[in-house]
Order: structure tokens, then sequence, then C-alpha cells
């Protein structure tokens, strides 16, 4: 019972530290890096760029891992994903969620 | 996709812009064609860079693509609907992007550049007039 109080603990320090998006070092991120092809909102003037406002955050950190690894291949955005860290992929993926864009259609 | 098949494709993408060019050119003055020619070809190199494998696009219509759209509103037309396989996330939102990004990866999908297997099978069934429409319907702004 011990050792699982122990492990749980564990887990939700992990869980919380995955959680904890810093929504201001994303936007220094972003400013840094995305905002010359995605918009500093992630609203993308030009169409040869997918807009990322209001994308989920999900979807955002999956893709930017995916470039990582190679899962998903781009020359472009796999030297631009290569040195973002787990936080900063945390950071940018909640910056671009909350900012105002993208929608779900509702229509059937 | 290895990268001599994308060369290829960029080529032949070229090709066919080339193609349209020439009969441009028989059917106006040289020299219009020439501005246009230059501006066309490089708007083709920029596509090739950039989302390899597009072809020419045709002009979607939103209202067919609604109908169109049938198959992909099962998980993009539902809040927070998650992949079950071989990764669990959120599908992507499509409301509002730009027509031509969603193009651009339906043809990825279709031509194995890009890898995901339901996506892969979708977009295998669309032809060029349907990813168009379909693109078209995701792009515009109403809800």
């Amino acid at each position: 019972m011990k050792q699982f109080i122990i492990v749980a603990g564990m887990l939700s320090l992990v869980a919380g530290q995955a959680l904890a998006a810093d929504m201001e070092a994303g936007k220094a991120k972003v400013t840094e890096i995305c905002s010359a092809c995605h918009g500093m909102d992630g609203n993308s003037p030009s169409h040869d760029f997918p807009k990322l406002a209001g994308q989920n955050e999900d979807y955002i950190r999956n893709a930017l891992r995916a470039y990582q690894t190679g899962a998903r291949k781009n020359p472009i955005m796999a030297s631009m994903a290569e040195p973002l860290s787990k936080q900063d992929i945390e950071n940018v993926a909640a910056y671009f969620s909350s900012q105002k864009g993208l929608f779900v259609k509702r229509d059937n | 996709m290895n990268k001599s098949a994308l060369l290829n494709l960029f080529f032949f993408g070229l090709l066919l812009t080339s193609g349209s060019l020439f009969a441009a050119e028989q059917s106006s003055e040289a020299t219009e064609a020439d501005s246009s020619g230059s501006s066309k070809i490089e708007a083709a190199k920029r596509q090739g860079e950039i989302h390899a494998g597009t072809p020419e696009l045709a002009p979607g219509n939103p209202v067919v693509g609604k109908q169109k759209a049938f198959m992909c509103k099962g998980c993009h037309n539902k809040i927070g609907y998650k992949t079950a396989y071989p990764k669990v996330y959120e599908v992507p939102r499509l409301g509002g992007q730009h027509a031509e990004y969603i193009s651009s990866a339906l043809y990825q999908y279709k031509n194995g550049e890009r890898q995901f297997t339901t996506m892969q099978n979708m977009a295998a069934a669309l032809s060029d007039q349907d990813i168009a429409d379909i693109a078209a319907y995701y792009s515009t702004a109403e809800h």
C-alpha cells in the first residue's frame, strides 16, 4: 500500500508537469520561431502554411513530435521542431490553441 | 515516399504548368504570356517545395463539398473527437483552415507521403475534384 501511494504520487507529479504549460513562454517561442510562417497568433497570412490558431493542443503536440521523430516528413518543419524541448512543445501547443481561429464545423 | 519520386512529381507539376503556358501563349500576346508565365512558374516552384505532389487545383465548390464530406464529418465535425489507433489524440480542427493546406494534406495522404492509416484510406477514394470541393467546404467561414 505504501509503495502504491509513492508510485501514485510520482505519477501525479509527472502528469502535473506534463500539463503545466507556460503561456508566456509559448508566446515567446512562437514569436521567435513559428510566427514568420504561421503568423503571430497562428492565423497564417499565406495559404502555403496551415493556420494553427484555435487548433487543438493535442494535435499540435502530436504533429511536432511526429516531425521530431521523422514520422511526419517535411524538411522545413523537421528543422523547426528539432530544437524544441518537451516543455517548449507544451507551451507552443497551449499558446496556439488558445488563439481565435480554427473551429469545428457542426453540420452533419 | 522517397526523394526521387517526390522530384518526379515536382517535375510532372512543372510539365503541366508549362503545358498550360504554351496553350496560353498560342491564344494571347507573347508579352502577356511571358509575364503571367514567370509568375506561374514561380508559384509552381513554391508549391513544389512546400506542397510537393499537389496538382494544379480545380476551383472547389463548398456546397458540393458539404455533401462529399459525409465521410469526414464522423470525426472532424465533432468537438473533442479522438483517434483510437495507433495513437490517441484529438483530430485536427478543419473549420477555417486554408483550402490549399487541406488539399495538400489529402494529396500527401493519397500518395503515401503522409502516413496515417485512416486518412490514407479516406484520401485514396477521393478524386481531384472531390478534394477541391471538400477543401472548399472546410475552409469556408460559416460553422
